[in-house]
């Protein structure tokens, strides 16, 4: 069976938690930013930003890379990927296992009849 | 090629069926019924035992058809509101993601005679909030506080 490095996906997961987190990963998707074009749709401060860029980071998701007196920021899509595999996995399953059910209603429900 | 690319943090499903919220989660939760419908094509459940309350444990093994080696999967229920929610971890044994605990949220939502059930898979936040999980830690807690409240009011009376 595969092993999805479990650590990783923990961080992974865990930096997904937050939804400031989720947008400005929506964001560098559409291309690299600066510290200060991340912050801008959020109204939170520039040291709040920065923490939560520090989670993506930390999870791999994120490269910061010091531009003159700010930072430029990149997404690295690999953990983000793997995320969508585990729960692509899971989406398999119960999809799976939903329909099963459905057999299962219709099938009582003739009986009951 | 897909685009596997997503900032997606848990996995939400909804799937609706023609009949009563009651039906749908007697299915869920009653051993006798889990046996013949649980799991994906091409497996069978060949165990399934049933405590269903909060704390209450589960287990559920099954096998690919017609005689894969069993694997198991099993938890704790986190909460239990008959023919409204559960909520209970999820441990494979034997399996992919062993040993690693998760939680599932099954909502059933009656819509005039059907059932929308609305089903969400997702990895703790923190693996402390795992193991405080695992335990049905917080739902002991909760009981704990609630027999104390008792306590206080019978005092003050």
């Amino acid at each position: 069976m595969v092993k999805y490095g479990e650590r990783r996906l923990d961080h992974t997961f865990a930096a997904l938690s937050d939804p400031t987190r989720r947008a400005m990963l929506a964001r560098l998707r559409k291309g690299e930013a600066t510290v200060g074009e991340l912050a801008k749709p959020f109204r939170i401060s520039l040291p709040a930003v920065s923490k939560h860029l520090g989670v993506l980071e930390r999870a791999g998701l994120v490269e910061r890379k010091r531009d003159g007196r700010t930072h430029r920021c990149r997404l690295r899509a690999a953990p983000l990927a793997e995320a969508s595999l585990w729960i692509d996995h899971y989406r398999v399953f119960w999809e799976g296992t939903l329909e099963r059910l459905g057999g299962f209603l219709e099938q009582t429900g003739k009986d009951q009849k | 090629m897909p685009d596997v690319i997503t900032e997606q943090h848990v996995l939400e499903l909804k799937q609706t069926y023609p009949y009563a919220p009651d039906r749908v989660f007697d299915a869920m939760t009653r051993p006798e019924q889990l046996m013949k419908w649980f799991g994906p094509a091409g497996y069978e459940t060949v165990e399934a035992e049933v405590d269903l309350r909060g704390g209450g444990r589960y287990r559920i093994v099954m096998r690919k058809v017609p005689d894969g080696a069993p694997f198991s999967v099993g938890g704790v229920y986190q909460e239990v509101v008959p023919n409204e929610r559960l909520q209970f971890t999820w441990r494979w044994n034997g399996s992919h993601d062993e040993g690693i605990e998760t939680l599932v949220t099954m909502e059933f939502h009656g819509q005039g005679g059907a059932t929308e059930l609305v089903l969400r898979h997702e990895r703790f936040p923190t693996s402390d909030m795992r193991d405080r999980h695992n335990t049905g830690w917080s739902s002991v807690l909760d009981r704990l506080a609630e027999h104390c409240n008792t306590l206080k009011q019978g005092a003050s009376q």
